[in-house]
C-alpha cells in the first residue's frame, strides 16, 4: 500500500537523493506481502533519516539484504518501507593483526571472506547463497551452518554493532576488541531478532585465520540409526571434526550424494592435526569413507532454500545430540533430512503437491523446540511458524520497550511480535 | 525522578525474610554485615540486610518479598568481581548464593552441566575433567569465583583467547525477575529461538534479574598441552613477540604477561622459576592433538626467539606448568611483597596497539611518580596495570584514582575499551562517556526495563548518574574508598 504523505516524508529526509524507488515494490515483497516504498540508503545517516520519518508516519520498515532468507519469519503485518542494504556495501576496517574486521550490513558473506582472505583470514560463517547473503542478514537471522559445531555461531564472532533503532537514532554497542565488558551486549539481542529490536547498520565481528588445509569425508550407512551412532561416536573424540551432517537419501540424491545415509566430515586445521582426524574418522565412520569435493557443504546448505527444486516446506528442530534420532523418528521415506549431530538442529524437508493444510504442518511440526524456516506464505496465517518459544512475555516486554509503535518488521517475530 | 531503594524500613521485612529462607539465614546485626561490604577489595557499602537462599524457589519468594517492600536487591556470589558490582551501593537486599552450589547435572553425552550460580569455577572444571571435558572459561581467580558471578559479569580468563568468554559457554539460565516469576533464557541446546536473552543477561552485571541455574557447554580437554616461558629484555619485544604468533596464523590456548615489577613481586615470597633479571615474560600455551602441539609449538617458539627473546623453555612436567600457572595467578596476591596497596585497573586495547599504550602506561607511571605493575592476558589484549601505593601516604590516593582515569583514556584512545573481564560495577560508571553516547546508554537502559522495570536489581551500578542509577552514590568517594582498602587477597 502507498501512503502519499508518508512518500512525501521519505523525500524531506532524504533532501531529494534519489534512493526512492517504487517501481521495485512487487520485487520486493515479503511473504507475498508488496512493499509500500523501497528506499536504498547509501549512508548510515540515511538510513536513519529513513526509519525517523517512517516512525514519526507509523510506518512500518522491513530491512531487505540479500532476500536469500526473507522467507524466514511470520507474514509481517506491514510493510511500508522496506530499507534496502545493497547501498551499504564498504568493508568499513579489517585490522588483521587484531584479527577484527568490521562490515556494512549489506556486504554479502562471500564478498566479505573475500576481501579477508587477502590476508589470510575469514569469517567463518556459513549461509544459503553466501554471494547474495550479507552480513547483516545472516546477523539479524542469525543463521549458522554445519561449520557452527567447529567455528560457532554468528552470535559467537559479533563484538559491535551500529544500528538504527525504531526512533531513527543511530547507536552503538560493543566496539572493536575481542575482549569487552562494557555495558550489555545489545549486539546478542539484535542478532537472530529478525529486524524487530533494531535495523543492522554495521557489525564488527572477531576473524579468524583461514586453516592450512580443508578436506570434506562421506561415508554411506544402510540405516539412520548405523549413521547417528558412528557421528556421536565420532563427536566424542577431540579428534573430532569441524562439521558433520547426516542426510538421507532423499537429499542425498539431490546433492549428489547418492542413495542411503550418508555421513558428511570436515576436517580443517594445520595438516598434521588434520591427518589424525581423518584417521580418527575413519575409526568410527568405517572403511568405506571417501574423500569428496568440498563444494558439498554449499549444496547443504542451499537445499533447503533451492528455488528450483528446493522443498515446500523445511522445519528446523532444536534439539540435544542425544535427542536428534527421535526429533526424525516420524520421517517418512519421502521427506529430506539433514541432521546436524552436533548441534542438535534436524531440518526436514518435505516437497508436496498442490495445497499443504495447517494439519499437515501440525503433524511435521509439534515435538520440542521448532522453526517452520520455509513454506508458503499462505500457510503461514493462522500459525507461528516459531513454534512455542519460552519467555515470550519477558521478549514482548524488551519489544515494547525498544519498539513502542511496532514499525520494526511488525509481526515477523516470535508470538507475533 | 531521583529515587533511593535504600532504606528497609520495616521490621516486619526481616521476619517475612526468615519465613522464605529460614531463621539463621537472614543476616541483620551491623557488625555481621560487615563482612558483606566489599567485593574482593575494590569499592565499599554495607548491606542492611543479607539473605542466603538455598534454592531457586527461595531466590524467587525473595525478590517478591523485596517487590513487596519496594527495596533493592543486590545479586552476590563469591565477592570477587574487583568493580563493585556486588556491592550494595544503594543499601536493600543482598542475595548470597554461596549456599546454592551444587552441580546439579554433568550431562557427558551433550557436552553440558547444569549448575547453581554459587558453584565455584573450579570445582565445575574439576567435575568436567573427571570425564574428559573442561568448563573453558578460567578467570585467575577460579579457586574462589562462582559461575553465578561468571555469568554477571561475562568473565573472562587466560584461555578466552582461544575458547572466547562466559558469553560463548552458556546455553541457558533460569532467571527470577523482580515480580517474582522466574523464567527459563535459552536452554539446553546451542541454536535457539527468540530473542538471545541470555546473551545480553550475561554480562548484565545483576541488573536484570538474578539467575538461579545455569547451563553451561563443556568442551573436551585437549590430550596435549605445552606451556612455554619467554624471556623478554623488555615489554615492548614481548608485545611484539605477541603480534608476531597471531600474525602467523597462530592462535595459542592462552598468552600471558608478566613484567619486571611483578616478577620481582612474585620471586619475593616463593621461587616460582621465573627469571629475576627479566624484563618481561610471556607465557604461551599451546593445546590440541599431540602432533599439533608438537608443530605448532615448535613454530610458537621459533616466532619467540625471532622477536628477540633471549631465552625460551618449557615445562617439562605438569608440576612445572602448574608452578607457571600458580606464579601468573597468583601474581596479585603477591604484589603486596612490594607495596601495601595497589588498585588494578581492567581496560582493553586493540592487540596491536599494546606496545604503545603500555608505553603510555609507564609514562604515567613516571609522572605520577608512581609504580605500576603489568600482568595481563597479552593475547587478547587485557591489560591489568596494577597502581602500587601506600595510603599512609598524604595524598596518595586521589593520585591514584586520577593514574587510573588516564590509563583507561589511554585505552579508550587506542580503540580499546574501560573493561574487559571485571565489568563496570561502581568503579567506571563515570567513564562509561568516554566509549558510549547519552544515546547507545538510553538503548541500554530501555532493555533493563524490560527485563527489570522498577530497576531494583542493582540500582546505581553501570550507568552514570540519572534516575534509578543510586544519584546519590558519589563515584569519586566510592573510588576513594575502594583504592584504600585495596589489598593483596585480590585475583585477576
Amino acid at each position: 500500500m502507498q501512503r502519499p504523505s508518508l512518500l512525501q516524508s521519505l523525500k524531506t529526509a532524504l533532501q531529494g537523493k534519489e534512493v526512492i524507488y517504487q517501481k521495485k515494490r512487487a520485487d520486493y515483497s515479503v511473504d507475498g506481502v508488496e512493499a509500500g516504498v523501497v528506499v536504498m540508503p547509501g549512508s548510515v545517516e540515511e538510513a536513519a533519516s529513513v526509519v525517523e520519518a517512517a516512525g514519526r508516519e507509523g510506518a512500518s520498515v522491513v530491512a531487505y539484504g540479500g532476500g536469500t532468507k526473507m522467507g524466514m519469519g511470520n507474514r509481517p503485518r506491514g510493510v511500508d518501507v522496506v530499507l534496502g542494504m545493497e547501498r551499504l556495501n564498504r568493508m568499513v576496517d579489517h585490522q588483521p593483526g587484531d584479527m577484527t574486521a568490521t562490515f556494512e550490513a549489506g556486504v554479502p558473506l562471500s564478498e566479505a571472506n573475500r576481501r579477508l582472505g587477502e590476508k589470510g583470514q575469514w569469517l567463518p560463517l556459513q549461509s544459503p547463497m553466501p554471494e547474495r547473503a550479507t552480513i547483516g542478514g545472516i546477523l539479524a537471522t542469525a543463521y549458522s551452518g554445519p561449520m557452527a559445531l567447529g567455528y560457532g555461531l554468528p552470535r559467537d564472532w559479533v563484538i559491535g554493532m551500529r544500528v538504527v533503532n525504531a526512533d531513527g537514532r543511530v547507536t552503538k554497542s560493543g566496539g572493536k576488541v575481542v575482549k569487552n565488558v562494557t555495558g550489555y551486549d545489545l549486539h546478542k539481542l539484535y542478532t537472530g531478532s529478525l529486524g524487530t529490536l533494531g535495523i543492522i547498520l554495521e557489525a564488527t565481528s572477531k576473524v579468524a585465520p583461514r586453516p592450512q588445509v580443508s578436506r570434506t569425508l562421506v561415508a554411506r550407512f544402510g540405516f539412520c540409526r548405523e549413521a547417528l551412532e558412528a557421528s556421536r561416536g565420532l563427536l566424542k573424540d577431540y579428534a573430532s571434526p569441524q562439521a558433520l551432517v547426516v542426510v538421507n537419501g532423499v537429499v542425498g540424491n539431490l546433492v549428489g550424494l547418492g542413495d542411503g545415509w550418508t555421513a558428511v566430515v570436515m576436517v580443517e586445521g594445520r595438516s598434521v592435526g588434520v591427518e589424525t582426524r581423518v584417521v580418527k574418522a575413519r575409526e568410527y565412520l568405517g572403511e568405506r569413507m571417501e574423500e569428496v569435493d568440498e563444494g558439498i557443504w554449499q549444496r547443504l546448505v542451499d537445499m533447503p532454500w533451492r528455488e528450483k527444486d528446493g522443498p515446500t516446506v523445511c522445519v528446523r528442530y532444536n534439539v540435544t545430540t542425544s535427542k536428534v534420532g527421535e526429533a526424525m523418528e516420524s520421517a517418512g521415506a519421502e521427506d529430506g533430512v539433514i541432521v546436524d549431530v552436533g548441534m542438535g538442529v534436524v531440518r526436514r524437508l518435505w516437497w508436496m503437491e498442490g495445497d499443504i493444510s495447517k494439519n499437515d504442518l501440525n503433524m511435521v511440526a509439534g515435538r520440542g523446540e521448532w522453526v517452520v524456516e520455509r513454506c508458503p506464505p499462505g500457510l503461514k496465517e493462522g500459525i507461528d511458524v516459531w513454534g512455542e518459544a519460552a519467555s515470550v512475555e519477558l521478549m514482548r516486554r524488551v519489544k515494547a520497550k525498544l519498539d513502542p509503535k511496532g514499525i520494526l518488521s511488525p509481526g515477523r517475530f516470535v508470538g507475533g511480535i | 525522578m531521583a529515587r533511593g531503594y535504600g532504606l528497609v524500613r520495616k521490621p516486619s521485612i526481616f521476619k517475612k525474610l526468615e519465613t522464605v529462607v529460614g531463621k539463621g539465614y537472614v543476616i541483620s546485626h551491623p557488625d555481621d554485615l560487615l563482612v558483606f561490604e566489599y567485593d574482593g577489595s575494590i569499592d565499599k557499602a554495607v548491606p542492611q540486610a543479607v539473605v542466603f537462599p538455598v534454592s531457586m524457589e527461595e531466590v524467587r519468594r525473595v525478590v517478591a518479598v523485596a517487590q513487596e517492600f519496594d527495596v533493592a536487591v543486590v545479586g552476590r556470589g563469591s565477592g570477587t568481581g574487583l568493580s563493585g558490582g556486588a556491592i550494595a551501593s544503594a543499601g536493600g537486599l543482598q542475595v548470597a548464593l554461596t549456599r546454592m552450589n551444587r552441580i546439579l547435572e554433568m550431562d557427558v553425552e551433550n557436552r553440558l552441566a547444569v549448575v547453581e550460580p554459587g558453584v565455584i569455577n573450579l570445582q565445575l572444571d574439576e567435575a568436567a575433567r573427571k570425564h574428559g571435558l573442561r568448563y573453558a572459561p578460567d578467570p585467575s581467580s577460579q579457586r574462589a569465583c562462582s559461575i553465578g558471578g561468571n555469568v554477571a559479569e561475562n568473565a573472562g580468563g587466560p584461555h578466552c583467547l582461544a575458547y572466547g568468554v562466559t558469553s560463548n559457554h552458556v546455553l541457558g539460565l533460569e532467571v527470577a525477575l523482580e515480580d517474582g516469576s522466574v523464567t527459563w533464557l535459552g536452554g539446553r541446546t546451542r541454536e535457539t529461538v527468540g530473542y538471545d536473552l541470555r546473551g545480553v543477561f550475561v554480562g548484565s552485571e545483576g541488573t536484570f534479574g538474578i539467575a538461579t541455574k545455569a547451563v553451561v557447554r563443556l568442551l573436551a580437554a585437549p590430550p596435549s598441552i605445552k606451556t612455554y616461558m619467554a624471556v623478554f629484555r623488555d615489554i615492548e619485544s614481548a608485545c611484539e613477540a605477541v603480534s608476531s604468533v597471531i600474525g602467523k596464523g597462530m592462535v595459542p590456548a592462552a598468552m600471558e604477561m608478566i613484567d619486571a615489577l611483578t616478577i620481582k613481586a612474585v620471586q619475593n615470597l616463593h621461587d616460582m622459576g621465573l627469571p629475576k633479571d627479566a624484563g618481561c615474560v610471556l607465557l604461551v600455551e599451546v593445546e590440541g592433538l599431540r602432533e599439533e602441539v608438537e608443530e605448532m609449538g615448535g613454530e610458537v617458539e621459533g616466532v619467540l626467539r625471532k622477536s628477540g627473546s633471549r631465552e625460551v623453555r618449557w615445562a617439562e612436567s605438569a608440576a612445572e606448568r602448574e608452578r607457571l600457572w600458580r606464579a601468573r595467578k597468583g601474581a596479585l596476591g603477591a604484589l603486596g611483597s612490594l607495596a601495601p596497596n595497589y588498585y588494578l585497573v581492567d581496560g582493553v586495547a586493540p592487540r596491536t596497539k599494546l606496545a604503545s599504550v603500555l608505553r603510555q602506561v609507564s609514562e604515567i607511571s613516571e609522572r605520577y611518580k608512581t609504580p605500576i605493575a603489568n600482568v595481563f592476558h597479552a593475547g587478547d589484549g587485557n591489560l591489568h596495570p596494577c597502581i602500587l601505593f601506600d595510603e599512609r601516604e598524604a595524598g596518595s590516593v586521589e593520585r591514584v584514582i586520577e593514574v587510573g582515569g588516564e590509563i583507561l583514556k589511554v585505552c579508550v584512545e587506542a580503540g580499546g575499551s574501560l573493561s574487559g573481564e571485571h565489568g563496570i560495577g561502581l568503579e567506571k560508571k563515570a567513564y562509561m562517556p568516554l566509549v558510549f553516547s547519552e544515546e547507545d546508554m538510553s538503548v541500554m537502559r530501555l532493555v533493563r526495563e524490560g527485563f527489570s522495570p522498577s530497576g531494583r536489581f542493582n540500582p546505581g551500578k553501570i550507568f552514570p548518574g540519572g534516575p534509578m542509577d543510586g544519584d546519590d552514590i558519589d563515584v569519586r568517594a566510592m573510588q576513594k574508598r575502594a583504592v584504600s582498602v585495596a589489598g593483596p587477597g585480590a585475583h585477576v
